[in-house]
């Protein structure tokens, strides 16, 4: 055993990349880049919450005037803007950078600089979409996008985008374009670069068949930012050329069609839908089975669930359409499409319900916004099917009981799945649990938050109330809805509080967390926490989808007991 | 000695023959430097060009916005970073 | 160990069937609302038909799987001497199972979906009452083109819509700006106002009645403010107000009046004539007798602004954002900024007095 001598090193400056900013700003690093995302990404929901809670002032009360209606109207715009391209789908791609390499034994994801490429391009894109509030247009209006986050066509292109006849030089929309189409680089970047990773840099003895199914989700999801984007892009581009270089896609004047931005946009718009919630539904399986002491239950038919639903989720983007006049016949195509989704998707909750079914249940943090996104993602599914019975959907499209549907789903799905996500690999980044008692009380507050927001608009858009309108009469029965749901999103705010306080008390005075504080199966957990920066000093050989497990449990390891 | 104490620390569980399997080879040759040598050479090195590249875009796309001077400089800049990042040694 | 009011199941079981019950209530309750289950014509009414089976099979889908979820939590929560579970992988059977009974089940509602969807319109005999529903920014405007006794002059008219009863309506949905949605959710589901799109809505009314209608397709700043309401008449009710619309509008004799302040209460509804004809009116306004040969004058062609003819005998006004009453009108005429942000209609900065009398010309226009 030889003592190693170091030679002391040469005084000398620090390089930039020494520096703590440089070590930021020139890193290659997934665990930091990770980390970068999520913080981008929680800020930007932050952001995108305000927006929301704005919103929910305005509307608490009929003939409201606490948002002047193009500020409203912006308002709206930037919080679905921002809560879908600034917040969820960089923190899911934050998660997934830092945790994804861990989960498969590789020391960083396959292309590091463009991984580091496309973070500092979603920084860079909120920057650039939120700075549109401060640019003052001819309206006398800021210029930030304010046509709703799809946009549709011809009122991106009306009058360059104010929205209101006889002004020109607006360039609300122009922001939005711009911004969307730096983001979509970032996302199409992203999703090669886990794409390759996955599937090249496995360590040995990891099949696809024993792949974690947080890797398998965000396999399916690259493939999908992979083969939704462009349409996305394309789209922006043709928008972008209408408004200043004379072109008329979208322009019925010139024989263009309004409804082709709408193909062009809801082919991106399904797939991203997906995109959005998938990565969650891997968090979940990863959570699920840790905290019920058990494997995760038909792992193969998440996995080709999973799979399903990415072929599906191209096939199905017309029923955003249903009330727009296309031919009968082709909305029964999508009707149809639309109940075939279903089924992988029904097939998955019931997967995941099997899991704790029989086990042996911890109802720790990280498991309570599992279960809860169980329970919340179940009444977005059946909301979502009922939207997809068309002569229903004729008329409640449009309505706030589609805005109850896409935020069961996305909040209390996606948001949820983020939370147990956060809880549950807080330790591994950080070396610190998150205080358990505050995320109980989180968990609780947000919970009924979410329901006492997005209930009442299953009632306020069977009773009419359309979406997108900046106030409404007082005598049509929504103001107690609309107060309640008010209340409620003033809950969900302190529950984000209440985690803001969690995290900055527990990376001060948290409990060490050691390596592996949930005695969990895959392999990210057989690291330092947080890691080194080579992740593993040698890369571990595996030999069944739950590979710690089997290293902690070598007599009843799976490879022993099944076959996989 | 300094390798069963990194797989301790990188492993907080006591485990035997799988990790091991895999670890003899790749230390021998890496003896003789010093660890933080060792963890350099397994670990991605930094670069400034995503952060320029992205940079440059984000100039490039401010432009068409505000002024065509703008846009121009994004474009040199954009070309310096593809540049840039291209001739990087890795 | 015994909960005290309810055991675990039950009390959910409760608690969510309390939930949607007071659902059903509180949608009951709004009966100013324009809701969908308050359905006139026969499509709203299956469409409203198809939302109870869908809350019935949403309710018994969401107490069965979160009932399984909720007593899975409860039975297999970890307690101190709890063994460690079976590590079970799955079961195809079960797989299979669960894969094939929910698909079947949404093949029967899929099924049901598309029957629906191909015979919503069954009533239609042919015999269309045709409107031509024109959106703008933000209004509504109904031109009568084919009723009977046309002669092939149309009827222009906004904000209100008659219709007659019984009889299978056509509305051909036209927009020159941008997308819009015409909906009126007693009557029919939506369709939108897409530009360059030859849509069409067929429904039927069943009863006599007012019902609100709104813009449901975001278009712009105003969206909110962009309802009409439909009036269903009798067939000699509808008969008699066609044959009011079909007529000029009385003339006035603005010659003879003098219409400095303070203007006699005689004079005031000539007055009113007087200021709208020589005044900024008629640069985007239309009155059949006034600054119109006819609704088909082709200078109506060019007039940005609703045609006033038989405005007295509307309902609402400012595209639908107030019931007309001569309150609101005069509201309305002194700061249209103040009432619909952004709207086409400028501030006029009209004295009082102007104001009063327009506002009683205006209405005497029935």
């Amino acid at each position: 055993m030889a003592t190693i001598v170091e030679r002391p090193s040469v005084v000398r400056r620090k390089r930039f990349g020494e520096t703590y900013i440089g070590s930021w700003i020139m890193t290659t690093d997934h665990k930091k880049i990770g980390i970068m995302y999520i913080m981008t990404g929680f800020f930007s929901f932050l952001v995108g919450g305000l927006e929301a809670l704005l919103i929910r002032t305005q509307l608490a009360q009929p003939n409201g005037h606490v948002l002047s209606p193009e500020v409203y109207n912006e308002v709206f715009t930037m919080h679905g803007t921002t809560m879908i391209f600034l917040f969820v789908m960089p923190m899911l791609t934050g998660l997934g950078n830092y945790i994804v390499p861990l989960m498969i034994g590789a020391r960083d994801m396959a292309f590091p600089r463009i991984n580091a490429f496309g973070f500092w391009l979603v920084l860079f894109g909120a920057l650039f979409l939120n700075s549109s509030f401060l640019f003052i247009g001819p309206n006398g209006f800021s210029a930030a996008p304010n046509g709703g986050w799809f946009y549709y066509a011809p009122l991106s292109e009306q009058q360059y985008g104010c929205g209101v006849a006889g002004v020109v030089g607006c360039v609300n929309a122009d922001f939005w374009a711009l911004g969307i189409l730096l983001l979509g680089i970032s996302s199409i970047a992203s999703g090669l670069n886990f794409v390759v990773t996955i599937l090249r840099l496995r360590a040995p003895g990891m099949t696809m068949n024993r792949v974690p199914l947080f890797t398998w989700m965000t396999l399916i999801t690259s493939f999908l930012l992979l083969f939704a984007l462009p349409s996305l892009t394309a789209a922006a581009v043709m928008l972008l050329l209408d408004r200043h270089l004379g072109t008329h896609f979208f322009d019925a004047t010139f024989h263009g069609d309004p409804l082709l931005w709408q193909h062009l946009f809801w082919s991106f718009g399904h797939p991203e839908v997906y995109i959005l919630i998938l990565p969650a539904f891997g968090i979940i399986s990863e959570v699920l089975p840790v905290f019920s002491r058990k494997p995760i239950f038909g792992y193969t038919f998440i996995a080709w669930s999973g799979v399903a639903i990415g072929f599906l989720s191209f096939t199905v983007w017309a029923h955003h359409m249903f009330a727009v006049g296309l031919p009968t016949i082709a909305q029964a195509f999508f009707a149809t499409s639309t109940t075939l989704i279903a089924i992988p998707t029904a097939v998955k909750i019931f997967n995941w319900i099997a899991t704790v079914y029989g086990g042996k249940v911890s109802l720790k943090a990280p498991m309570l916004f599992a279960l809860g996104f169980i329970a919340m993602f179940l009444i977005g599914g059946i909301n979502g099917a009922a939207l997809a019975v068309v002569p229903f959907d004729y008329q409640v499209t449009d309505t706030y009981f589609v805005v109850s549907h896409l935020h069961y789903v996305l909040f209390g799905g996606t948001v949820f799945g983020v939370f147990a996500g956060l809880y549950y690999w807080f330790p591994k980044m950080t070396g610190k649990l998150l205080g358990d008692g505050w995320g109980q009380v989180q968990f609780w507050l947000m919970l009924i938050g979410v329901n006492l927001t997005f209930f009442p608009m299953h009632i306020l858009g069977i009773l009419g109330m359309p979406r997108r309108i900046y106030t409404y009469p007082g005598n049509l029965g929504y103001n107690e809805l609309n107060l309640m749901a008010t209340v409620g999103a003033f809950i969900i705010a302190l529950s984000i509080l209440v985690f803001i306080y969690n995290v900055i008390i527990s990376l001060r005075s948290g409990k060490e967390a050691g390596t592996d504080p949930w005695d969990a199966f895959t392999l990210e957990w057989d690291t330092a926490s947080p890691p080194k920066v080579y992740n593993f000093l040698t890369i571990p050989i595996v030999r069944s989808r739950r590979p710690f497990y089997d290293m902690k449990n070598p007599d009843i390891a799976d490879w022993k007991t099944a076959t996989h | 000695m300094s390798e069963e104490q990194d797989q301790n620390q990188v492993s907080g569980q006591p485990q035997q023959t799988p990790a091991k399997a895999g670890g003899s080879k790749s230390k021998s040759k890496s003896k003789s430097k010093s660890k933080e040598a060792q963890e350099q050479a397994i670990s991605p090195q930094q670069s400034v060009w995503p952060f320029a590249l992205a940079f440059a875009l984000a100039v490039l796309l401010i432009g068409f916005i505000m002024h065509p001077i703008v846009l121009g400089i994004g474009v040199v800049l954009v070309a310096v970073a593809i540049i840039g990042w291209g001739l990087e040694r890795r | 160990m015994r909960m005290p009011l309810f055991r675990k199941t039950k009390r959910w079981v409760t608690i969510a069937s309390a939930m949607l019950l007071s659902s059903l209530l509180l949608a009951a309750c709004g009966e100013n609302s324009p809701s969908i289950l308050n359905p006139r014509g026969p499509v709203a009414a299956k469409e409203a038909d198809l939302f109870y089976i869908i809350l019935g099979i949403a309710t018994f889908i969401f107490i069965v799987v979160e009932g399984v979820l909720i007593y899975s939590i409860f039975r297999f929560r970890e307690r101190p001497n709890s063994p460690a579970p079976r590590q079970i992988h799955g079961s195809n059977a079960i797989e299979i199972a669960w894969t094939v009974a929910p698909s079947i089940f949404l093949f029967i509602v899929l099924g049901a979906t598309i029957y629906y969807m191909f015979t919503l319109t069954d009533f239609d005999t042919g015999n269309r009452f045709k409107v031509n529903v024109v959106a703008h920014q933000w209004w509504w405007e109904f031109d009568y083109m084919n009723y009977p006794g046309s002669n092939g002059h149309p009827i222009v008219t906004a904000d209100t819509m008659h219709i007659p009863l019984g009889a299978t309506i056509e509305a051909d949905l036209i927009s020159n700006n941008v997308i819009h949605s015409f909906w009126v959710p007693a009557l029919s589901g939506k369709k939108d106002v897409v530009p360059g799109h030859n849509n069409q809505l067929i429904f039927r009314a069943d009863a006599v009645g007012t019902y609100p209608g709104e813009c449901v397709e975001f278009c712009g700043s105003q969206h909110a403010h962009m309802h009409f309401d439909v009036v269903v008449d009798a067939p000699d009710a509808f008969n008699t107000w066609i044959s009011m619309q079909q007529q000029a509008a009385t003339p006035q004799n603005i010659n003879a009046v003098k219409c400095t302040t303070p203007i006699p209460q005689s004079d005031l509804v000539a007055c009113g004539a007087k200021f709208f004809a020589q005044g900024a009116c008629v640069g985007c306004h239309g009155i059949v007798g006034v600054d119109l040969k006819g609704y088909d004058d082709p200078r109506a062609a060019g007039l940005i602004g609703p045609n006033l003819t038989h405005f007295g005998s509307r309902d609402l006004i400012a595209g639908g954002v107030l019931p007309n009453t001569p309150a609101n009108l005069a509201t309305w005429l002194s700061n249209p900024q103040a009432v619909k942000p952004g709207n086409d209609m400028p501030q006029l900065g009209l004295p009082q007095d102007q104001i009063n009398a327009l506002v009683a010309y205006l209405e005497s226009l029935k």
